[in-house]
């Protein structure tokens, strides 16, 4: 009666908890502890969106966006000069299967060549895999830098009739579920050798005494035994062992010929990097620049001045800022979408074509000391990122700025 | 290691030595709910430990083990590598306490049997050590590999490091020093304090002490990029090897076997002549 | 006479291989082998993981050229240990067997509790090599010589081979070429690209890659002889742990006794 009521009272405990935990928005996926200054001045991502949040086993869903490896590359990653980049999805395990990876129009099946300064379009078909609810991110991991985590989401993934099976044709023409492919083989040729193994061990153990053999080896050199007139090793067990090894022999040469023979036309791992085409850049309608980022932690506003000139044909209007992975948008030009946060820009209203303006930007500090990209008292205090200006017929430019972080005080 | 030279300890006790309780049926030095209860018992305990960290891990990690800056991460895993150190801490405190505060009463002189039941107890305690070792060594190294895959590292304290460094990697200390502490106090012909250190445990306790020490070696190799090798999870990367050296000392452990096998055999040399000087069954020692 | 006299030291070693005990039965064995393994099967996968664990664990690092020049001197070092130990101690030629076994079900735990389950990758991408067929015939050979020189030498040859062999025709359907993402790669690549590793991005594969001196077609001999050499390297890293680390104390142990 007692350990019922213990148990009963244990399993409430652990409800409560979990339901008290459970209303998590833990979302990221270790991304704030990488530093704000890095995050902010090596990539940023802008236009990512997740065809669907909710899909079953099996089915697509595809992650677009673009991703720049900004001028302000930090100089200590990659030796300030990044050249290979993996275009990725951080996701807690492999829950999703990725199918298809389009950068900037070509299909890039494994790593490209990237560099400073580089736009990449970038389209990630996934599938649903195992099913569960997923916070997924797009991310570029460069090489000799790391991986730096674009905007996430939830996605959940539903249990389909018959679970999940991955189909893949050879270029022989058949047909192989990649889940579950060569598995027979593996397991079973793994346990025959495990077999072979415990028959080896055995021999030795089960039929003599093992500790007690001390006494008797202490008194002969290492090269003896004494043969079978000491009886450590006799003429059955050099039979046994023969028998053991043999066969081991002849299961490993026989095994290695049929499966060559098995599967033909192999040929070894692939590196096929590729090249994507160059973004191409709209036409350029605005050049911009940061003269200063002040912090005041009395107020919890971060104030940018920047300086936006038109060098378009029609009138400008500064959009967004969007640094790491974080949209803050102006909204007397637009309104935030879902995961984007809303800035001040003061003056509002349009640049004139030729004309330079002066413009205070005021962001959230809330959001920045959350999402920790507030680089105070780090090694490095810079803030970064591309300031979106558009015009009247919706063209864009994403101009990186950068300017040094003046705290009022820290 | 001072090596000591002492006379022999005269060891021609009784039959059963004074004070040593009358031997219940089954509970033998070499029956399995005698001398040797604990070798499996200890193993139980360790694996049943590992176990319900596994099963802790299957249900707290998805998603509150991967950001280290949430408020449920600190509570779910933070707090638990305080709870694993202070739970060590105090197993570790209350065990050699014991062990050392019992050794002054246990009784100068005791049988073949019991020395023979004292050997299968510290066997036991090798047990413990070297499950300890698979789980710190084998176990959780495997899941760590693993587990990197699935967040991008942010903190030394990760979901895969709290049990495997901060539990086992310090028990497998506690462990080793604990069955050093036992054999010095209960088996003296062989590890008696006038024989001076032995080898054997130095090796196998620096290997578990250096091992603690090199947790943080590893976290200053990831956290800083130091040869561009931090940023990456490459897990031959070289500042995890000294893991394995460190783990190559643990190599002694064949010798406190080897050693306490030459002193069995030595009890059963001695268990020969003295009955062959006294061949007497009611006055034959055991 | 001298004969008579070797028959007759042959005859009480003899008595005493067969000697019955008061204390001493086939408990202390089975507790000695069965805890041993725990701690034999921990060396063993530390070492290879911690040198060579990234081309063990994906299929798509199981390569021609890095593979096999690395894993056997990574593997061959604590069955060289054990067989230096369970020579000298037991006159058994077990060691690397022993230590093949025991590694082969602490690899396929952990394969299956962590990689499988906790995160979810097939095991048909994380299988783990088998070391037991070039244990056997390495410790067949340690039996046949008697001598750790002739075993290092060319036991190092048979282990790298053996190795190979026996891994490489669980692999051979993965290297089996499919079109996949616009361009032809192997299944094992497939696997890599598909099941999505947030923190091994493709680049950080260390595997061939080609140059100007491939040697046509030669990559993998050349690596299987240096992986040779290494694992002669190896051999004699083991033996330093098996005689200096385990059976030396035993040996200062005895001095005191």
């Amino acid at each position: 009666m007692k350990r019922r009521f213990a148990l009963s009272l244990l399993g409430t405990l652990v409800a409560l908890v979990a339901v008290a935990i459970g209303s998590t928005t833990a979302s990221a996926h270790g991304e704030r502890a990488q530093e704000s200054f890095i995050r902010m001045e090596s990539v940023a991502f802008w236009d990512v969106k997740f065809s669907s949040t909710n899909i079953k086993q099996g089915e697509d869903l595809t992650l677009t966006g673009t991703a720049k490896l900004l001028e302000t590359w930090p100089n200590n990653l990659s030796g300030g000069n990044p050249n290979v980049c993996y275009f990725t999805v951080v996701e807690p395990g492999a829950q999703f299967v990725l199918k298809d990876r389009v950068i900037n129009g070509a299909q890039a099946p494994q790593s490209i060549f990237c560099h400073k300064g580089g736009t990449y379009e970038f389209s990630m078909t996934l599938t649903g895999r195992s099913p569960g609810n997923w916070h997924v991110h797009p991310a570029v991991a460069v090489e000799q830098a790391g991986t730096i985590i674009g905007p996430g989401t939830w996605v959940q993934v539903n249990e389909a009739a018959g679970g999940f099976s991955y189909p893949i044709k050879l270029l022989n023409g058949q047909t192989v579920d990649l889940e579950s492919y060569g598995q027979w083989l593996i397991v079973g040729f793994s346990l025959l050798t495990f077999v072979l193994g415990l028959a080896w061990m055995i021999m030795w153990t089960w039929t003599r005494p093992t500790i007690t053999r001390l006494a008797v080896t202490n008194q002969l050199p290492l090269n003896q035994d004494g043969g079978d007139a000491v009886g450590l090793i006799t003429r059955q067990d050099h039979r046994n062992t023969a028998i053991i090894a043999g066969a081991t022999a002849v299961l490993v040469i026989v095994g290695f010929t049929i499966s060559a023979f098995a599967f033909p036309g192999r040929i070894p791992q692939q590196t096929d990097w590729v090249t994507p085409p160059t973004f191409e850049a709209p036409a350029t309608i605005a050049d911009a620049s940061l003269s200063s980022a002040v912090w005041d932690p009395s107020t919890q506003v971060l104030t940018m001045t920047a300086q936006i000139k038109n060098t378009g044909k029609s009138q400008v209007t500064l959009t967004a800022f969007r640094t790491a992975y974080l949209t803050f948008v102006n909204p007397t030009a637009r309104s935030p979408e879902s995961g984007e946060y809303q800035m001040t820009a003061t003056p509002a209203g349009t640049i004139d074509p030729g004309q330079t303006q002066t413009i205070e930007i005021k962001l959230p500090g809330s959001v920045l000391q959350q999402e920790e990209l507030l680089p105070v008292g780090k090694a490095q205090m810079s803030v970064a990122g591309v300031l979106e200006v558009t015009d009247a017929l919706g063209t864009r430019n994403m101009n990186t700025v950068q300017a040094s972080l003046t705290p009022t005080a820290t | 290691m001072q090596e000591q030279v002492r006379p022999r300890v005269e060891e021609r006790p009784p039959a059963r030595a004074p004070g040593e309780a009358p031997e219940r049926p089954g509970r033998g030095p070499t029956d399995w709910w005698g001398g040797w209860r604990w070798g499996f018992t200890s193993l139980l305990i360790i694996a049943g430990i590992a176990a319900a960290l596994r099963i802790y891990q299957g249900i707290f990690t998805f998603p509150w083990g991967l950001d280290s800056s949430t408020w449920q991460f600190f509570w779910l895993w933070r707090m638990l590598v305080v709870v694993e150190l202070v739970g060590v801490g105090i197993f570790t405190v209350l065990w050699w306490g014991w062990l050392l505060r019992s050794a002054r009463d246990l009784p100068e002189r005791f049988s073949h049997r019991e020395e023979v039941r004292r050997i299968a107890v510290f066997w036991s305690l090798i047990g413990a050590t070297s499950v300890n070792i698979y789980f710190e060594a084998s176990f959780f190294p495997n899941q760590d590999g693993a587990f990197h895959q699935t967040l991008v590292r942010d903190t030394a304290f990760t979901v895969s490091h709290i049990p495997m460094f901060y539990l086992f990697f310090p028990l497998g200390i506690t462990l080793a020093v604990g069955t050093y502490l036992y054999g010095r106090t209960r088996l003296p012909a062989v590890y008696g304090p006038w024989k001076g250190f032995p080898w054997s445990f130095f090796l196998l306790i620096s290997a578990t002490v250096t091992e603690m020490m090199q947790v943080a070696m590893n976290e200053w190799g990831h956290s800083i990029n130091f040869a561009n090798a931090g940023a990456e999870e490459f897990f031959s990367v070289w500042f995890h090897w000294p893991f394995v050296l460190y783990g190559w000392l643990a190599g002694g452990i064949f010798a406190l076997w080897g050693e306490t096998i030459l002193r069995l055999t030595a009890i059963e040399d001695d268990i020969v002549k003295e009955e062959a000087e006294v061949p007497s069954p009611e006055t034959a020692p055991v | 006479m001298a004969q008579a006299a070797i028959d007759i030291r042959a005859g009480e070693l003899r008595q005493q291989v067969f000697r019955k005990y008061r204390f001493i039965d086939r408990k202390w064995d089975f507790m000695f082998w069965f805890t041993a393994a725990f701690v034999v099967a921990a060396a063993a996968d530390i070492t290879r993981l911690l040198f060579a664990g990234d081309w063990d664990f994906w299929t798509d690092w199981k390569d021609r050229q890095w593979w096999m020049t690395i894993t056997p001197f990574a593997t061959i070092i604590i069955p060289s240990a054990l067989q230096y130990i369970q020579w000298r101690a037991w006159r058994m030629p077990t060691g690397a067997t022993y230590t093949a076994t025991c590694v082969f079900v602490a690899s396929w735990v952990g394969r299956v509790v962590q990689w499988k389950y906790f995160v979810n990758y097939p095991i048909n991408f994380v299988w783990p090599a088998t070391w037991i067929p070039a244990g056997i015939l390495i410790d067949f050979l340690l039996l046949q010589s008697r001598s750790f020189i002739i075993t290092s030498v060319i036991g190092a040859g048979i282990w790298t081979l053996t190795f190979w062999a026996s891994n490489y025709l669980m692999l051979a359907p993965f290297l089996q070429p499919t079109n996949f993402i616009g361009h032809t790669v192997t299944v094992a690549d497939v696997q890599g690209i598909t099941y999505i590793r947030a923190q091994t991005p493709e680049y950080i594969r260390v595997i061939e890659r080609g140059s100007l001196r491939t040697f046509l077609q030669e990559p993998q001999y050349v690596a299987l002889a240096f992986g040779t050499t290494l694992a002669v390297g190896g051999y004699w890293i083991g033996q330093f742990i098996g005689r200096y680390l385990a059976v030396w104390p035993i040996l200062r142990y005895l001095k005191q006794v």
